[in-house]
Parts: structure tokens; C-alpha cells; sequence
């Protein structure tokens, strides 16, 4: 999807003569009949938005005449009459230099859907986020449900009643960015339509991977060069470059951590054996699992290496497993936040921990095992890859053999080994320890916040004075056609290209017509799929233009 | 030197940082003036240039005026500023019920077509005569180089293609539509005018198919591709229509209209009396007492010239004629003894030569003969016609006359497109020359065919059709959906593949159907919805016969994408 086009309007004389109206284009020479909407759209600044275009005339005119003046507007521009394409300047939305994002959200109750977690960190991020720029969300048809104490403005909107604009019309509207949190995938897409930066949080949540898959891809190919996603983890970077996604326009920024006043392991663990009801938790060896794991195999997995290990306790975070096993081995507890009294003893849990384990998929969030690592535990990360550059020094890695995602293939044996060999390894312990205990201090809500609001503004620097479109397009249209050939008697699709009076070959001028209203991303994925050859280059088509 | 007192364009004259500029608001065009320019166009149209100068001459020297004449004088040439001919004011002034229709026939001059008695080409005299059926129901403004009337309810006005290309908002305020004649003469033909949207239907008559070496099938298609939703073409016969569904999808823009024929000229005579008016008009008295058997046309291979000669040659008593602008590479040589060249003679005299003939014969191999004027004429005058299976003549002829059969070329060699055997005309003339009441009773049949076409019947249609494609323009609606283009994985193939989504939310921020914000669709129909935000239907068309191998398939997607759009807008 490509942004919608701004205009610098030509210098021009307007005159009426026998009750008509006309405007004389001094660039093109020519003299054009309007109506008194495009007598007005003329003295604007049409590099506003076109929301601000709409709302300052909607009060003289209906709003469809608006649409179907400035409709004609371009149907001249196309024509190189009275306006031309232009990049608006970038004119920052507040005077004290700070950023205002539009973040929409909408804090309802959706245990269903994902876990107290997911919520929190939300709510930390947008707090962190409100000191240093001002944020302001939805509430559509008042449906808005959490108080920020100010720190978010909510601006009410009312879809339903004023039908003429589904919400994203008021993403226009004086902001300088929009964060979308991933909260809806299915309307996220919606906003790529503005010439505003748009940043989207790539999830991390187990319950909807297929859907933050497919959401992330689609926001990949329709996002310009402005915007970006927003992965928590690398292990996420990772997971979304085997699906073609380029790493390059995927920043990594981790999440804040919560961590509370440290109790100590022993009172730790003896809290964790109460509060789990099996005093085998103050008795071993307690190693964390934060589960990543596809709930089914994961399941398997999880018995099988609880079984292997009976002299260590396992205490297993698993959102989705948490609640159907209960009961299974008497060194095994599984365990998740779904609300806010399950969550606040996590902090007690993480702290009993010898050991933490975690397979580094796009499932593990990022945020419960640098939490659980920040008490002073040291990880064995299951990985594809590497060792994640965020627990760097404070782990050791088993690699696993090649696989996608939730298919990768689990190496319980090396695992187990590598697990006890750790536990062994009283001296590795500590020292991967006081890295991990840097955490805290490492990953704060505040840094998050932070590397945001730079990257925001990078963008929006970026945006500014840029040329629209990265691709060289013919001053006319090609026509799509049939070339008859009467030396094989046979009507060949081509296309004719009028400025030269020439037939050429199809997929050039495909590939042309497309890049006017979608990315190069986009251009791609069609050409992919009817399997021909896009020739990127020769066509301009680029990601960084 | 202009002349003045000179009638003006409507202008606006005004300044603008110390610019003069005139506004020609009749050519939507404005010019860059001087001071004294501007003094001029204020007198033009009261003054003569004598007076202007004396007006002026004491603020401007005799040298300046004398130069700014000159200029205004090539304004006046390249057509702007000053109204050639009449003004445009008059030429809609007539308060008239009657619907106004623009006629933009490229190279030809409107004089061409106003007078029938002196056109020639079959072409050119299919459009005089609808021109003056049309007159009966409708405005005409012939697109030319100047304002005037030629006759009632049918003007020329200075217009050309660009003028029309830059002020399609007015020429669709002025008319109903837009009637042309596809030439193949420049391959770019009329496409600017289908470029735009706003400009009233255009119905584009299509009179040959195949034949020019392919150029005429490469502009046809071209112009098909272009045509907007409100637009269609015009073909005297259903066959210009079945030869082009060989080649595009959509056989329902080849509108059959066909040609008529002027049952008070092409009337029949005595028939002995015709011989021997003919006779004194040629100077050879064999026509009085042999059988005959006419041709008008071209002595021309593509005419089917060779087909004549040897049907002559076949034939040694029988008297063949053939009258046309000239004997054509046939003048040098020698041809049959029995074979008449009878010369061009005016359209008034086409009836006195068709009664002469007791047999016509139609035996062009060319690919355009949709219709074949000259038979309709021929059995208005009561003459039975021999003509070859091919093309739309056989349609024309119905069971009024003798069909031979052809070899229908795959595709054309040069200009011609088929070929029937001398034999075969030679065995269907004898058949007919040889047998007295079958003759008759294919004369009666001939007369009583020709009834049935009118120029009257072809301009109703063309109203009708003007009609129709007014209804389909009000109807039409802007694409305004949005959709992309993306990759997802497939858990059951496992394996990356491309999906298109459309939005729920079209380029006016309204929500399309229900409050979901994606709809994953094929790419195919992504891309089919996306071009058709810029490209037509037809163009559509084009890239899926490319991309889709299956054509059923790629008709389909066409099909509701295209839908979805009207149904959504």
C-alpha cells in the first residue's frame, strides 16, 4: 500500500465570467471550469492531511461533494493541470518538540485471548512511553477501558453514529507517529495508509503465533520506508527472516522487567513449595522452564525431561498448559499469570529457580525469562540460531537441528545433560549469575520508551523532504493490451506505451503500474507468485528509496 | 493581416504580477500577453484594424501595433483567441429537445460526408447516409476546423482531438456522446479520448477486420483494450464481432448496426430500358442483347479483380461489367474481350448502372468486407446477387442470392483474408443467367431483403446504443478499494506463498461491509482489483490471458472482482 498523495497547487488566477466559475493554471497553460468546492480546495494548503482538507470545508459543504472535488482535483493533477504530487513538509504536531503518537489500544478483558503479561507490559510501555511523548488512543464508541491517570488522552470517536469514517479517518489528525501495539491484527493494516511513521510491537504471545505470523508479513510488505516492526527479542527477528522477512526492517528493542526487592533463594524456594503444595520445591534443585514450546509436542517434551531428571523439581511456565495439567509428575508444575494474583507471585517462582530454560522461539516471551534470569539465574537457551544477544554471558546454548518455529526439533538428551552439567558447575553458576543480575538494571521500561521515541523521530526525519515514490513512472499510463502478430496470426497480451507509439513486454509495465500504489514488497509477492521474473533493479524497486 | 472587426473566443483578460494573460475559456487554454495585445483583443470586435491603430497609435508606436497584429494573427491560425467561423454561442443557441451527439472522424473533412451524391467510398457514404438519417433525431457537431452550419441539425465546430481531450468536463456537458470511425491510419488512433473518464459514451464503428498487414486487428484490439465500461463499438454485420472473439473475451462490445440502403434512389427499372441507357453511356452495344453480370469496385486483387477476370474468361457469352474509380494495374493489360470497364459515374447514376446488370457479382478476398454496400444497392434494384461465403456479406444477402464457398484464411496474407474458386461464382451466375423464373423469384427475394435495411432502422440503433452505454455511465462507479499484496505460510503445504487483502475500508475511509478490518483474497483477484482503479476491464482483460492459463478461470476472477466493485461502491 502506498500513502496517499499530497499536492502543491499551481500558481493560478481564479475568475468568474458569466456566472462560471474558472481557474487559469499559469504552469500549464490551460484554463479549467470548476464548482465552488474546488474554487475553495484551491486556496488550501492541500499538503495538509486529508482529513484536515475534509473537516475545514465539511461545515459549507457535504462531504461526498468534498470527496468528488478533490477526486477531480487529481484527475487533473494526473493530467499535469492545477496541482502537482509533492512530499508534505513535516511540521512537528507539537511546539514544545515533543513527539504526539496516536497508540490505539483498548484494554478490555481478553483472558481468552492472552494473558495478564502480555496486558502489563502494555501498560508499563505505555506509561514509560507518556514522559517523553503524548500519547493518545481511541475510545471508539466508548468502549475504551482503562484510566491512565491522564498519562493517555483518550479521544472519543463514535463509528457507528457518524458513519461517514471508519476510525482510521483520525489517525490524520495532528499526530506525528502511530504505535500499534498488536493488539488487532486484523485492523493494524489499516493505518499504513498515512504518511506518518507507523511502528508495530510484534507480539510474542503462543495463543494467536499463527496470526502474529501472518499479521507481522502483513504489515512487512505494506509498511514504506518509515515505518517498522517492532520485534521484543531476537529469537523473534529470527523466526520472521525465515519466513522472508529482511532483519533489517525489523528493530529489536527488548521489553522493560519487573523485578521486586530479592527475598533469597532458600525463602524462595520454601514460598514456592508452599505455594505449589510440593515440598519437592524446597528440597531440589528447582530448574525453570518459560515454555515456547507448540502445546501438544511441548507437553511431550516437558513429561519427558521431568521424567529423565526425578532429582530436580521443574516449575514450567505455560500459558496455554498451565490450566489442562495440574497433576502430572510429582517434580512437575506448570504454572502461568492469568490475572493479576497469579502474576504477583512470579517474582517469589523466579527467584526459587537454579537453573532457567528456554527454547528461544517466537513463542517464549522475552520479558518472563529476562525476569527470571535478573534474580541471578543462569539460562540454557534450546536454540536455532545462537545464543540471543540479550542473555549473552549469562547462558549457555544446546543447539537444535534445523526446523521452523514451533517445529523445531527439541534435543531433550542434550538438554538434560547440558542442564545438569550446569547445576553441576557451581563456578559457571555464579559467574553467569551476576551477569544475569545486571538485568534489572539492563532492561527498563524507561529504555524501552526511549529507543522508541528516537526511532520515531529518526523517521520522522526521514519522512521529511523525501521524494514519494522510488520508482521512475511514464508520464502516461500504458495500455494494457493485445499485440496481433500477422506473421503467426496470433494476439499476444503486451502493452502499449503511447509516448513512444511502441508495443513492449507486459511484466515491466505490470510491475510500473503496480509500484504507484504498492510497495516494492508488494510488487514482489505478486511476481512471486505468478513466478516471474521481477527485474527489481531495472524497475527501481527498492526498499530504501 | 487579420481582419477586424473579428468575433473573439469567450476570453477573461487579466494581469497577474505584471503579466497580461487571455483566458480562451472555448479552448480552456490561456496565452501569455502584452499590454498592447490586451488593448487589441478589448477592440477587436467592434473596430477594424484601421480604427484600432488610430485608437492606439498614441500609446504604442505604428511599428508595435503592426507586430502585435502579426501575432494575433498566429494565435488566430493555431485557433485561439478568435472564434473561426461562428461563435460557439450560436451553435448552441437552438433550444431543441433533441439530444446532441459530437462526430470526430479523423482525416476527413466534414464537407466529405454532407453531400451524398459525391461520395464514393463505401465508408464515407455509410456515414452521410446515417449522418442524415440521424439529423431527423439528434444534434450533430462534426469536429472540425470552424464553426458553421451545414445543414439543418448539423454543424462543424472547431474542435479537435486535443481540445476535446482538455475539456472533457464541458464536452460532456454538451453532448450525449461521442460517434467516431476507427481507422487504422495511426496505431494511437482515438485512445487519448478513452483516457478520459468524464468525456459522454463513444460508439467507435469498426468497418474492416482483417487485411493491411495486420495493422487494422492491432488497432482494433488496441482500442478494445482501451475502451471504458460506457463505451462499444459498431460493426455493420455480426461477423466483425465472431472474428474478434478469436482474439478478446468480451464479444458483447461489437454492437451490430446495420448499414441501410436509400430504397428511393436503388429502386428498380425497366430493365431493357437500364440496358440501353447503359449502352449510350458506354458506347458498346453488346449490353443492349447479352446477358450481364456488374461489379462496383476497384479493379483490385483484394476486390477480387482476378476472381472477375477469369469468371470472365470462363464466361465468353456473357457481357461482365465493372465500374470504378479506375482499372488499377489491370489498365495495361490485356483482359477479356467480354469484360466492360463502364467507368465512375455519380451516385446518381449508380441506380440507372445496377439495373443494367441481370446477375451482380461480389467477389472480393479482402478482410474487410463487413457488409457490402454495394450489393444491398444492387438487390434495392432489384438485381440477384452472387457473392462468396465470407465476411459479413452473407448476412446481408440472406437467401436472397447465391453464396459460393470460400476458403477462410487462418489469417491473412497481405490484404486478403480469402479465396472462392471461378468455378463456383462461374457455376452460381450460369445457374442464375440460365434459369428465367429462378432468376425472378431471387429478384423478388433481393427486393423484398432490401426493405428490411434502412438508414433509419441504423440511426435508431445508434440512438438506442447511445442510450444504453448513458445508462451504463450513470451506473458506473469509482473503484475505491484498496487492497496488498503479501506472503503467509501455508501450515498444510509448508511452504511461503503470496495471498492479496482487501481492505474493509475504501480510499474514502468508509467501511465497505461489516466492522472486520482484512479480507484475504487470491493475488489474482488483489490484482485484478487494484488495476482496475487505472486500467479497464478490457486491459484487465489482456494481463490475465497472460498470467492464467485458464481462461474460464481468469473470466471468473474478472467477473466478481469487477463485481465487488460495483457492489461495494
Amino acid at each position: 500500500m502506498k500513502v496517499e498523495t499530497r499536492y502543491r497547487v499551481h500558481e493560478h488566477r481564479k475568475f468568474e465570467q458569466t456566472g462560471r466559475k474558472y481557474v487559469a493554471d499559469l504552469e500549464s497553460d490551460t484554463v479549467v471550469e470548476i464548482n465552488d468546492v474546488e474554487w475553495e480546495l484551491l486556496d488550501r494548503d492541500l499538503t495538509e492531511t486529508l482529513y484536515a482538507t475534509v473537516e475545514g470545508l465539511k461545515s459549507e459543504f457535504k462531504i461526498e461533494r468534498i470527496f468528488e472535488s478533490i477526486e477531480r482535483l487529481q484527475r487533473l493533477s494526473q493530467r499535469g493541470q492545477l496541482l502537482s504530487p509533492t512530499w508534505s513538509t513535516y511540521t512537528p504536531s507539537q511546539s514544545d518538540g515533543r513527539l504526539k503518537l496516536l497508540v490505539p489500544f483498548q484494554f478490555v478483558p481478553e483472558k481468552s485471548i492472552q494473558d495478564a503479561v502480555t496486558n502489563e507490559n502494555r501498560f508499563h510501555l505505555l506509561v514509560a512511553l507518556s514522559k517523553l511523548a503524548e500519547l493518545e488512543t481511541f475510545n471508539i464508541n466508548g468502549k475504551s477501558g482503562h484510566d491512565f491517570g491522564g498519562l493517555v488522552s483518550n479521544r472519543d470517536i463514535n463509528v457507528e453514529e457518524d458513519s461517514n469514517f471508519w476510525f482510521p479517518w483520525y489517525a490524520m489528525d495532528g499526530y506525528d507517529g502511530i504505535l500499534l501495539l498488536g493488539q488487532f491484527p486484523n485492523h493494524d493494516v489499516l493505518y499504513y495508509f498515512k504518511n506518518l511513521p507507523v511502528f508495530r510491537c510484534l507480539e510474542s504471545d503462543r495463543r494467536m503465533q499463527d496470526l502474529i505470523l501472518e499479521s507481522a508479513l502483513n504489515s512487512y510488505t505494506a509498511q514504506k520506508s518509515t515505518d517498522l516492526l517492532l520485534s521484543k527479542a531476537t529469537w523473534i527477528t529470527d523466526w520472521l527472516s525465515d519466513y522472508g522477512v529482511d532483519s533489517t526492517e525489523i528493530h529489536t528493542i527488548s521489553e522493560g522487567i519487573n523485578v521486586v526487592e530479592p527475598i533469597g533463594k532458600e525463602l524462595s524456594k520454601q514460598h514456592t513449595a508452599e505455594l505449589t503444595d510440593n515440598p519437592l520445591f524446597a528440597q531440589l534443585p528447582v530448574v525453570g522452564i518459560i515454555s515456547g514450546f507448540e502445546p501438544n509436542a511441548g507437553m511431550q517434551r516437558i513429561l519427558e525431561i521431568a521424567t529423565k531428571n526425578p532429582h530436580l523439581a521443574f516449575l514450567v511456565y505455560d500459558s496455554i498448559l498451565a490450566d489442562a495439567y495440574r497433576n502430572t509428575l510429582s517434580n512437575l508444575v506448570i504454572f502461568s499469570a492469568s490475572d493479576e494474583a497469579t502474576r504477583s507471585v512470579l517474582p517469589i517462582f523466579f527467584q526459587a529457580l537454579d537453573v532457567v530454560c528456554f527454547p528461544a522461539v517466537p513463542g517464549t516471551s522475552p520479558s518472563l525469562v529476562l525476569e527470571a534470569m535478573a534474580y541471578g539465574t543462569p539460562a540454557v537457551v534450546i536454540s536455532k540460531y545462537r545464543l540471543p544477544s540479550e542473555i549473552q554471558g549469562a547462558g549457555v546454548l544446546v543447539q537444535c537441528p534445523d526446523g521452523k518455529g514451533n517445529e523445531l526439533e527439541i534435543p531433550i538428551q542434550h538438554l538434560s545433560e547440558t542442564i545438569n552439567q550446569l547445576l553441576t558447575d557451581t563456578e559457571r553458576r555464579e559467574k553467569y549469575g551476576e551477569i544475569a543480575k545486571g538485568f534489572a538494571a539492563k532492561y527498563t521500561w524507561e529504555c524501552t520508551a526511549q529507543e522508541i521515541v528516537r526511532l520515531f523521530k529518526q523517521s520522522v526525519a526521514r519522512a521529511d523532504g523525501r521524494c514519494q515514490s522510488s520508482v521512475l513512472l511514464s508520464p502516461r499510463q500504458p495500455l494494457f493490451c493485445r499485440y496481433y502478430d500477422p506473421r503467426t496470426g496470433i494476439a499476444y497480451p503486451s502493452v502499449y506505451r503511447q509516448e513512444t507509439n511502441r508495443f513492449e513486454s507486459l511484466e515491466n509495465a505490470l510491475a510500473e503500474v503496480l509500484s504507484k500504489h504498492h510497495t516494492p514488497a508488494e510488487v514482489e509477492s505478486v511476481f512471486k507468485h505468478f513466478q516471474r521474473d521481477l527485474f527489481l533493479a531495472g524497475n527501481g524497486l527498492n526498499r530504501s528509496g | 493581416m487579420l481582419d477586424f472587426p473579428r468575433p473573439l473566443h469567450q476570453l477573461h483578460i487579466f494581469e497577474q504580477d505584471g503579466q497580461f494573460y487571455a483566458a480562451d475559456l472555448d479552448k480552456a487554454q490561456h496565452v501569455e500577453i502584452s499590454p498592447l495585445i490586451a488593448d487589441i483583443l478589448r477592440l477587436a470586435e467592434r473596430q477594424t484594424a484601421e480604427e484600432i491603430t488610430q485608437v492606439l497609435i498614441t500609446d504604442y508606436s505604428g511599428t508595435e501595433i503592426e507586430e502585435a497584429f502579426e501575432i494575433l494573427a498566429e494565435y488566430a491560425e493555431e485557433g485561439l483567441l478568435f472564434a473561426r467561423g461562428e461563435t460557439s454561442d450560436v451553435l448552441f443557441s437552438e433550444k431543441t429537445d433533441c439530444p446532441h451527439f459530437l462526430l470526430l472522424v479523423q482525416g476527413l473533412a466534414p464537407d466529405s460526408v454532407s453531400d451524398i451524391a459525391s461520395t464514393s467510398a463505401g465508408t464515407h457514404v455509410a456515414l452521410a447516409y446515417t449522418i442524415q438519417a440521424l439529423k431527423d433525431h439528434a444534434v450533430l457537431h462534426f469536429a472540425g476546423t470552424q464553426n458553421r452550419k451545414l445543414s439543418e441539425n448539423f454543424y462543424e465546430v472547431d474542435l479537435n482531438l486535443f481540445d476535446i481531450v482538455r475539456m472533457p468536463e464541458r464536452i460532456a456537458s454538451q453532448y450525449e456522446g461521442i460517434l467516431t470511425i476507427h481507422s487504422d491510419r495511426s496505431q494511437e488512433g482515438l485512445i487519448p479520448l478513452f483516457r478520459c473518464p468524464e468525456l459522454p459514451p463513444i460508439l467507435m464503428q469498426v468497418h474492416s477486420v482483417g487485411g493491411h498487414g495486420g495493422t487494422s486487428v492491432r488497432s482494433v484490439l488496441l482500442h478494445y483494450a482501451a475502451l471504458r465500461d460506457y463505451d462499444a463499438f459498431t460493426a455493420p454485420t455480426d461477423s466483425v464481432g465472431e472474428f474478434y472473439s478469436r482474439f478478446v473475451w468480451d464479444k458483447s462490445v461489437f454492437n451490430t448496426v446495420a448499414n441501410g440502403v436509400d430504397l428511393d434512389l436503388f429502386r428498380p427499372m425497366d430493365k431493357q430500358k437500364a440496358k440501353n441507357e447503359l449502352t449510350k453511356l458506354v458506347g458498346d452495344e453488346r449490353i443492349k442483347t447479352m446477358p450481364t453480370v456488374g461489379y462496383l469496385s476497384r479493379l483490385q486483387p483484394e476486390k477480387g479483380a482476378s476472381i472477375y477476370l477469369k469468371l470472365a474468361e470462363l464466361n465468353p457469352d456473357i457481357l461482365f461489367l465493372q465500374a470504378g474509380w479506375n482499372k488499377g494495374r489491370y489498365a495495361n493489360r490485356a483482359t477479356p474481350e467480354n469484360l466492360i470497364y463502364i467507368g465512375f459515374h455519380d451516385r446518381e447514376k449508380l441506380p440507372l448502372i445496377y439495373n443494367a446488370f441481370d446477375v451482380y457479382c461480389f467477389p472480393s478476398v479482402s478482410g474487410e468486407e463487413t457488409f457490402g454496400l454495394t450489393v444491398l444497392e444492387a438487390m434495392g434494384c432489384g438485381v440477384p446477387p452472387v457473392i462468396s461465403d465470407f465476411d459479413g456479406v452473407p448476412s446481408v444477402v440472406g437467401d436472397a442470392g447465391l453464396i459460393v464457398p470460400a476458403i477462410h484464411f487462418e489469417q491473412d496474407i497481405t490484404s486478403i483474408a480469402s479465396y472462392a474458386s471461378p468455378l463456383d461464382f462461374s457455376e452460381a451466375v450460369n445457374v442464375l443467367l440460365s434459369d428465367d423464373s429462378l432468376r425472378e423469384v431471387y429478384i423478388q427475394k433481393a427486393l423484398n431483403r432490401a426493405q428490411t435495411f434502412t438508414w433509419q432502422k441504423t440511426a435508431r440503433r445508434i440512438l438506442d446504443l447511445f442510450s444504453e452505454l448513458n445508462q451504463k455511465k450513470k451506473l458506473f462507479s469509482e473503484n475505491r478499494l484498496n487492497t496488498f499484496f503479501a506472503s503467509y505460510w501455508n501450515t498444510h503445504e509448508k511452504q511461503m506463498e503470496q495471498k492479496s487483502i482487501v481492505l474493509n475500508m475504501n480510499s474514502r475511509y468508509e467501511m465497505l461491509v461489516n466492522p472486520y478490518g482484512i479480507f484475504n483474497q487470491r493475488v489474482e483477484d488483489g490484482l485484478v482489483i487494484s488495476l482496475l482503479k487505472e486500467h479497464t476491464v478490457r486491459e484487465v482483460e489482456a494481463i490475465l490471458s497472460e498470467l492464467i492459463k485458464d481462461e474460464d478461470t481468469a473470466k471468473a476472477i474478472l467477473a466478481r472482482c469487477y463485481g465487488f466493485i460495483q457492489a461495494t461502491a
